[in-house]
């Protein structure tokens, strides 16, 4: 190890050199020889500085010449890279952190195809940043500056020359120093405004492709099947395609023609051909190329809309008739009506006419309250129910928004209109179901005559109105002729029905009570039963009251009232301390009604009453319509709590299924049964029976129709659980009946 | 090495001895190209020890001596020449331990042929700093006369030593600066 210190330093001061020419020789030598010397030694210096000189420039000539060199790879290198980013659509960008400002260079918009010039963007405000991009364009950038993100790529649209083009930008800064702070980012520039719009534009095709309503093929040149919608694989009547499906497997068409028709294929070109569906069947469609675009996979890809036109040959024959016809109805409108009338009337020289003028009452209100598209079902439901109406030489029209007219020939003239009238007045008035609400819309009918009350057509018309006019201000849901003249039958019903609805409002519909009794006598239970007592007719019957309300759509109010006055019986009965329930009839329209159920619950509600105080009783019929939909009906008022009870058993159809598969507590077997069972064994053994089948099944049994004391006795002894009938009590007002609810009946004189 | 070293020393010598002295030296040392130096050129090493070698018969002084004061010349001409390469170096230190990381980097881009010789500081405190000085052309002298240059520079007088020591397998030489209170 060696060691050598340099403290103090080496000097040069008291330096003698070993050299004899000390400093300043040159000038203190002898002057001949010093002359000599001093000469040869100043052209040596001046011989190694011109040397030196040589070497300088010589190197600086090589230096230029390989500064030339490497400015020029250099170019050459800019030119291939801004080539390779021109090929690839890319610009290069530059940000300075100290200026703020982003400079591009070399941008394009993405159709220009020139690559020689590369114009210079510089970015320096958010003006040129979509308002809409902003936001998401600094999140992006402020992540990156700030180290969330290792990678800086975000999209926006840039306004360049004045419009906006999308962008996807990405960029990595040079150096991330220790402090964080990014001094400059270079990235490059995409103008993806196309590929955007074609992606767009796709996403829309594909939208409107799957969701149009006419069938469509999506296809490549080389006749493969790319996609269809499903109003295609409707159109040949198959669930889907095979993958590998072709055009040549489609049409019915040589391969040749085929070939060669898918070279030419252009947007616009139109040609009816034949498809073939599943079944073989060829159908006739004219097939049109809507649209050709390239697919990302580079294939052009062909998009065809088919037309069925075996469907619109007929469709073509509609349109001639639609100028004649209304469209929502399909029936004649009101200028072919006219016209039809003018020629019978100019033919009418034999045949009497009669014109009927139908309007719809409250149509109005139906078309306020649930639409318009409501309204129009509501209209075409109507029109479906008067078409069948009229015989086959009368004529029905839709001549206005909510009226119709028909047009009669023929003898007795006047007795069939009366009765058409009748029979339009029943067929509006049943209740309609429009969606889950049931609607109820009457028909008021004017009848105008020809050749008694007017021999002009436009005459005939007035006078047909304004009957219909007279009929809605005598109360709605009747006929009026111009004279003043309805046939007995038609008129009894119609007049029955109005004053039965002006009754219902006015609240004059009244029930009556009869008690159901136990074996014992003692009262277990009580039926609320319908009365109408009308100020001009008298007492009308249930029996005739009941069927005719349910054909005009008003059983659903008498049943409200049924619902109403059942639960305050039933609640005086509890205030009384008497769980007995309470009995009402439902009929089949209120079955298959949704607000039944809660109007049961909200009026139990309203009268504080428990569920199980109200029996509901159905008839047989009232099951018959749809035994699914009142069975979830029964079921849902079963779990309500509500007691059940099949009405009249024996009566109707009398399906031991019912039985089984319907929840009910009850049977009331029909009073029919009661008949001779004091005297005919065979009565007694069929009413036996059905005790029986009832008592297995668990099903409490009431017999109804109780008269006489034998009656009862045997009904005992066949075990059957309670009585209804005269023996124990008439029908009579609640407040005669609660006096009872306590007695053992019949009451003992 | 780089020509700028050769004219460098030429006119240390020509300013403190004389223009005869060197001309001697130069033609003594029979140098290929008669001793003509440009600064941007590069000359082989073996040139300069020559020329050391001749003046030190000339003057009777060490070779490591005469290395020592051009070193401390070479580095007062650095401060002229190149302030950039002292800028934003407070100390001596500071200054010394920045050679490899920061000083021959600035050099490599003005003088892309240049060999440099490499300073590793193996430690440091307030008072002494130990440097590992590798370099091909085992100029040692001429290191520590350029650091006393640097002494200078900073006005921060140190004594400068340098050994041979063992760093693991390798043999190094180690130069030490100590401070002198």
């Amino acid at each position: 190890m060696s060691s050598e210190s340099t403290e103090p330093g080496p000097s040069l001061s008291g330096f003698k050199p070993a050299h004899p020419g000390p400093p300043g020789a040159l000038t203190e030598a002898p002057a001949d020889l010093c002359a000599g010397a001093a000469l040869a030694l100043i052209e040596r210096r001046l011989e190694r500085e011109r040397a030196a000189r040589k070497q300088a420039e010589l190197l600086l000539t090589d230096k230029s010449r390989e500064l030339y060199q490497a400015l020029q790879g250099a170019r050459e290198a800019e030119r291939r890279l801004s080539l390779a980013l021109w090929a690839s659509g890319e610009s290069i960008w530059e940000w300075e952190g100290h200026t703020g400002q982003i400079e591009v260079r070399g941008f394009a918009l993405s159709g220009d195809t020139t690559a020689g010039a590369t114009p210079t963007l510089r970015i320096s405000h958010m003006d040129v940043i979509h308002p809409e991009d902003r936001i998401d364009a600094r999140a992006a950038w402020l992540a990156y500056l700030g180290g969330e993100r290792s990678e800086l790529e975000f999209v926006f649209r840039l306004k360049l020359e004045d419009q906006w083009r999308w962008v996807r930008a990405r960029g990595r800064a040079l150096e991330r120093p220790k402090d964080g702070r990014v001094k400059s980012i270079v990235g490059t520039l995409r103008d993806i405004t196309e590929q955007r719009a074609a992606e767009d534009e796709l996403r829309l095709l594909s939208n409107a492709f799957e969701g149009a309503r006419e069938p469509m093929l999506m296809f490549d040149r080389r006749a493969r099947i790319r996609d269809c919608n499903r109003a295609f694989l409707d159109l040949i009547r198959q669930p889907g395609l095979e993958p590998d499906t072709t055009l040549f497997d489609l049409l019915n068409l040589e391969p040749g023609a085929l070939e060669q028709l898918l070279d030419t294929l252009a947007a616009g070109w139109r040609e009816t051909l034949e498809l073939r569906a599943s079944s073989g069947a060829l159908l006739p469609v004219e097939l049109s190329i809507s649209r050709v675009f390239e697919h990302v996979d580079g294939q052009t890809l062909l998009v065809a809309s088919l037309t069925d036109l075996s469907l619109q040959r007929s469709v073509q024959a509609r349109i001639q008739q639609a100028a004649l016809h209304d469209g929502l109805t399909g029936l004649a409108n009101r200028a072919h009506f006219e016209s039809r009338l003018k020629l019978a009337v100019a033919r009418a020289d034999v045949d009497p006419l009669a014109l009927l003028w139908i309007n719809l009452d409250g149509f109005r209100a139906i078309n306020d309250s649930l639409g318009h598209a409501a309204g129009d079902a509501f209209l075409y439901e109507s029109a479906q129910r008067l078409m069948d109406l009229p015989g086959e030489r009368d004529e029905l029209a839709r001549i206005g928004g909510d009226e119709f007219a028909v047009l009669m020939h023929g003898e007795d003239i006047s007795a069939r209109a009366a009765n058409l009238a009748r029979t339009v007045i029943e067929a509006i008035g049943q209740p309609m179901q429009m969606g889950e609400r049931m609607v109820c819309v009457t028909a008021s009918v004017g009848i105008s005559l020809y050749p008694e009350d007017a021999r002009e057509p436009d005459l005939l018309l007035q006078q047909a109105e304004a009957a219909m006019h007279k009929a809605k201000q005598r109360g709605r849901a009747r006929a009026e002729f111009h004279r003043g003249e309805l046939s007995t039958e038609g008129a009894r019903r119609l007049e029955m029905i109005t004053e039965l609805r002006r009754d219902l409002d006015l609240g004059a519909l009244t029930t009556v009570v009869q008690p159901k009794v136990s074996a014992g006598g003692y009262v277990v239970g009580h039926e609320i039963l319908m009365r109408w007592n009308n100020a001009r007719l008298g007492p009308v019957s249930p029996a005739a009251f009941i069927p005719l309300s349910e054909e005009f759509g008003l059983v659903g109010r008498l049943g409200l009232i049924a619902m109403e006055h059942a639960a305050a019986f039933a609640a005086r009965l509890l205030r009384m301390g008497l769980h007995t329930p309470v009995a009402l009839n439902l009929s089949p329209r209120q079955v298959f009604d949704p607000d039944t159920e809660y109007h049961l619950i909200e009026t139990c509600r309203r009268h504080l009453l428990p569920h199980d105080m109200l029996e509901i009783e159905l008839t047989e019929s009232a099951l018959l319509e749809n035994i699914e939909a009142g069975r979830s009906f029964l079921r849902r008022l079963s779990e309500q709590g509500f007691k059940l009870a099949l009405d009249d058993f024996g009566t109707g159809f009398s399906s031991l299924a019912y039985l089984r598969r319907l929840p009910f507590n009850t049977i009331k077997i029909d009073r029919c049964f009661m008949d001779e069972i004091d005297t005919d064994p065979r009565a007694l053994r069929l009413l036996q029976g059905m005790v029986a089948l009832c008592q297995s099944l668990d099903i409490a049994v009431v017999a109804e129709g109780v008269e006489t004391d034998a009656q009862r006795q045997l009904l005992v002894r066949m075990g059957v659980d309670q009585m209804q009938g005269f023996l124990f009590a008439r029908p009579q007002p609640a407040d005669v009946i609660i006096q009872l609810a306590t007695r053992r009946l019949p009451l003992q004189d | 090495m780089l020509g700028m070293v050769f004219t460098e020393l030429v006119e240390m010598l020509e300013s403190r001895f004389s223009p005869e002295l060197v001309d001697t030296v130069l033609t003594q040392a029979e140098l290929p190209h008669g001793g003509a130096y440009t600064a941007v050129g590069y000359y082989p090493h073996s040139e300069i020890v020559r020329i050391i070698s001749v003046l030190s018969e000339h003057t009777g002084l060490s070779s490591a001596d005469l290395q020592r004061v051009f070193g401390e010349h070479l580095l007062g001409r650095f401060a002229v020449m190149y302030p950039e390469l002292f800028a934003g170096k407070l100390t001596l230190y500071d200054f010394l331990a920045s050679i490899d990381s920061h000083i021959h980097v600035e050099v490599t881009k003005l003088y892309p042929g240049a060999q440099l010789p490499r300073f590793e500081v193996l430690e440091r405190s307030p008072d002494a700093l130990r440097l590992a000085y590798r370099s091909p052309r085992g100029m040692v002298a001429l290191a520590e006369g350029l650091i006393r240059g640097a002494t200078l520079h900073f006005q921060e007088p140190h004594s400068i030593s340098h050994s041979q020591q063992q760093l693991g397998d390798e043999s190094v030489t180690v130069i030490d600066v100590q401070r002198i209170h």
